[in-house]
Parts: C-alpha cells; sequence; structure tokens
C-alpha cells in the first residue's frame, strides 16, 4: 500500500507530540522536543506497528533529520510517494 | 501504562535483535558474581575517577544478594548474552503519606552502554521499574533525566535551591575584574550580612534548648519522625536510614546536628557537609536535609525548624564556609528560608513521581504536600568534596 509524506509526518507528530505542520522533511530531529529517550522508543513502537520496520540501533544513532526517517523507510520496502 | 510497556519492548528488543521475553528476562537485579563487571562498566562513565572506591559505593548503596531483608536497595542491569546494556538502581524507601507509612522506590544511578545510546533503552529502563514499585520517585538533575521526569511521571514542583553567602570576596573576585573595588565592596556587604543575620536569626533558639553534634542516630530520631510538624508527603526518617544515608556514607563526609528541648528530647536534627567551591575558591556548606518535631503549641513546629537552620549556618560559619546552600521543595519551608535571609539561586533538581494504583496515585500527586530535600536525591558523584 502505498502512503504520502504527509501520512508519515502526521505519525511522527503524534510520536513527537508536535504539529504535524511544524514538521518536515528538512526538520533536523535535535529540534525536536520529542526527540529524546521516550520518543525514540515510541518512534519504533510506531514503525513496527505501522509499517512492520524494525530500525536497527545504528539507524536509530544516524538520524539527524524526518528525511533520514523517510529514506530508512523507503529502503526498508516502504511505499512512500514522492 | 503496562499495555503501553509491553508494546515498547516489544519494539525494543527487536531492534536488540532479541525476544520481548528475553528482553524482559534479561533486566535482573546484580548479584555478587556480577560485581566486577558492574565496576568496569560503570567505569566508562566516571572518566576523571572517583574520589572515592566505587565498589564500596555499590556495596553501600545496594545489596548484591537475594536476601533484601536489610537492603536499601537492588542495582537492577539489563544484562544480555552477558553484556551490559544498562543499569539502574532502585533505592527503596519508606513514604509517609499523609500519616500513613508505604513502600516506594527512587531510581538513581542510570546509565547506558554509549555503544547503544540514544536508542531509548534509559527510558525502558525507568519504565521496566516502574511496573516494580507501587510508588516511584524520580529526581533529575541531567537534560535528559529530566526529560524523562516530565515523560514518564507526574511532575512535582521543583527543588529550589537557596543560598545564603556569608563571604561574598572569592564570588566578587571571579565575577569582576576590578581588584582594587572588590575587597572594598565585599567587606561592606560582608558586614551588612553579618548584622542582618544577627538581627533575623535573634531570639530563634527557644529557652533552655541545647545543640550538639550527633555522632549516630538512635531511636529518638524515629519518635521525631513520627511526631515530625512536617504534614504530608515525605521520606521517613528512622535512625537506621540515617546512620546509613548520611553517617556510613563511603562518598562524602556528613555532620549531623541536633537541637534539644530543656527535657533533652530531640526537637529537630539538620545534616550538612562541605564542599570546595573551584570557581570562587572557597569552602561552601550544604545543608542535606533537615527535619523537626511538632509541639503542643506549634503544630507545624516551625519555631524548631527556624532555630535548627539558625544553629546549622551558625555552625558553617564557625567552620569557615563562605556560602551555605540548601534545596528544598517546601512551600512553608521556602517561607522561613526567605525570612532567615537566604536568596532562591533558581530550580535545582526536577522531581516526579509514579503510583500504578489511582486511589495512591491521587494522594502522592497532590504537588503541595510535598516535603523534599538534597537528601533524598544522591549528589555525591557530581560535586568535588573538600580535598
Amino acid at each position: 500500500m502505498q502512503i504520502s509524506i504527509n501520512d508519515v509526518l502526521a505519525m511522527l507528530a503524534e510520536v513527537f507530540e508536535e504539529s504535524v505542520e511544524s514538521l518536515s522533511p528538512e526538520r533536523k530531529l535535535e529540534s525536536i522536543g520529542g526527540w529524546d529517550s521516550i520518543g525514540v522508543l515510541t518512534l519504533m513502537a510506531e514503525l513496527d506497528d505501522q509499517y512492520g520496520v524494525t530500525l536497527t540501533t545504528e539507524e536509530i544513532q544516524n538520524f539527524a533529520t524526518i528525511a533520514d526517517i523517510l529514506a530508512v523507510l523507503k529502503n526498508k520496502g516502504v511505499d512512500i510517494a514522492e | 501504562m503496562s499495555k503501553s510497556f509491553d508494546r515498547l519492548s516489544k519494539a525494543l528488543a527487536k531492534t536488540l535483535g532479541i525476544s520481548s521475553v528475553e528482553l524482559i528476562e534479561s533486566f535482573k537485579p546484580a548479584t555478587e558474581s556480577d560485581l566486577e563487571k558492574v565496576v568496569a562498566f560503570r567505569k566508562q562513565f566516571f572518566t576523571d575517577g572517583l574520589k572515592w572506591d566505587d565498589r564500596d559505593y555499590l556495596r553501600w548503596r545496594y545489596s548484591f544478594s537475594d536476601n533484601t531483608a536489610d537492603s536499601h536497595g537492588r542495582y537492577w542491569l539489563l544484562k544480555v548474552k552477558d553484556d551490559i546494556l544498562g543499569t539502574i538502581g532502585m533505592e527503596s524507601f519508606e513514604l509517609v503519606l499523609n500519616g500513613e507509612v508505604k513502600q516506594a522506590c527512587h531510581p538513581l544511578d542510570l546509565m547506558t552502554k554509549p555503544e547503544l545510546k540514544g536508542v531509548g533503552i534509559g527510558a525502558w529502563l525507568n519504565l521496566a521499574l516502574i511496573q516494580k514499585s507501587p510508588i516511584v520517585f524520580v529526581l533529575g538533575s541531567s537534560e535528559e533525566a529530566e526529560g524523562l521526569v516530565r515523560k514518564i511521571y507526574h511532575p512535582l514542583p521543583d527543588c529550589i535551591s537557596w543560598k545564603l553567602p556569608i563571604n561574598i570576596l572569592g564570588s566578587l573576585k571571579h565575577k569582576l575584574n576590578v581588584p582594587g573595588v572588590v575587597p572594598l565592596l565585599a567587606a561592606v556587604w560582608n558586614s551588612y550580612s553579618a548584622i542582618s543575620r544577627t538581627v533575623r536569626f535573634k531570639g530563634l533558639m527557644p529557652e533552655n534548648a541545647a545543640v550538639r553534634q550527633i555522632d549516630r542516630f538512635d531511636q529518638a530520631v524515629n519518635q521525631l519522625s513520627e511526631e515530625s510538624g512536617i504534614a504530608g508527603i515525605f521520606r521517613f526518617r528512622s535512625a537506621e536510614y540515617l546512620n546509613w544515608r548520611f553517617i556510613d556514607n563511603p562518598c562524602t563526609n556528613y555532620i549531623a546536628l541536633g537541637l534539644y528541648a530543656n527535657d533533652m528530647r530531640l526537637m529537630a536534627f539538620s545534616i550538612c557537609h562541605f564542599i570546595y567551591s573551584p570557581v570562587n575558591r572557597q569552602q561552601e556548606a550544604v545543608i542535606d536535609d533537615i527535619f523537626w518535631s511538632s509541639d503542643a503549641n506549634n503544630q507545624n513546629g516551625l519555631i524548631w525548624a527556624k532555630a535548627m537552620l539558625a544553629e546549622t549556618v551558625e555552625h558553617a560559619v564557625r567552620s569557615d564556609a563562605k556560602l551555605i546552600q540548601i534545596a528544598v521543595c517546601s512551600e512553608p519551608f521556602s517561607r522561613t528560608l526567605d525570612s532567615l535571609g537566604f536568596f532562591p539561586r533558581g530550580s535545582g533538581s526536577v522531581c516526579g513521581v509514579y503510583a500504578a494504583d489511582p486511589v495512591i496515585s491521587k494522594q502522592v500527586y497532590n504537588d503541595k504536600l510535598w516535603f523534599i530535600t538534597e537528601g533524598d536525591a544522591h549528589g555525591e558523584y557530581y560535586e568535588q568534596a573538600i580535598p
């Protein structure tokens, strides 16, 4: 099933308790208040539940922007429309 | 929380390449056979070294055997295939909750394997711990710990730090680069401070009361705790707890003072220690704990609290402390500090509490009833003791 970038942003907005309008692929994760230990754990659970994606420790540690999360999802077979 | 914990555990387990069951089973209290491995793991975080033997600290703070009768807590490890991924200490203590004593715990020593930093293990360890105790009380002092406290626990009012400068020469020298003026300014302010203290402290000591240093706490302190003038929620100060926490502490030397009424009854006590401030290049005193009894004529006992505080300040001044600090979360006692000339110096630790039972949570989430002091934290790791 194909999903849009906005679908992923909406999911991230819920995970990080941010407004969806404030999120974009360019947004740096360190600038997001919810990007912390509990936020990371919640993101891992959400990606597993929604897309069946398991993140590796290296992938998580290399996340710098939302675009990095989108790239990993695409690499793991999630069909995200451009 | 339990359902959410299961979901988060499943996700973390997958990332670590193990099953949820393995993850949960890998979270266990450390035993004697883990000690050397634990010491080696912790050494990564104390790159500047410690002024004490970490083994002494661990053996003092935690029980490494399953016989937990006299234990003050266990040190929990997330150990997968003999590899320690993270640790969290669980100090057990008695919490007085509106007159009733309840078992509670306080997480500390939260550490995550550096190679796994940022993958959520710290949050998971906290979540795993709160499944194991009816009441969890937490203090966070780092930015990361504060974020965890605010998200996982019910936030309590911050512990506010207060200071009472006695001699400001050191701090002025650090802040102002005007060598000729600084000693003069300091002398003027120090004289004002001494006069202000004399006026504010005058008549605080009840008639026929006396102060004595306490070498070891005895049963008198248990009675004081039971008759405390502090209404609300606080840690029960038993002789056994105070002797363990302060007198037998392998990291810091504490000084305990007792205030006795004319019938020699213990009415209040305070505990302080001295630190050397490398910034101001001076000796400073930290009041770690203060506690007082109620009184037939003074239900809240603040008369004893004020007298005890004033005597502790005088003791610190005689011991050459140039600054006296205290951190406390308590509205009534904050007013006492203000009236005795202490200045608030901003937020200290962020405090939070979690209780799964809705009846208990309704009681412990009452922000105004908590009485928390520096002694409830464990700052020994983060300060420089006097050489």
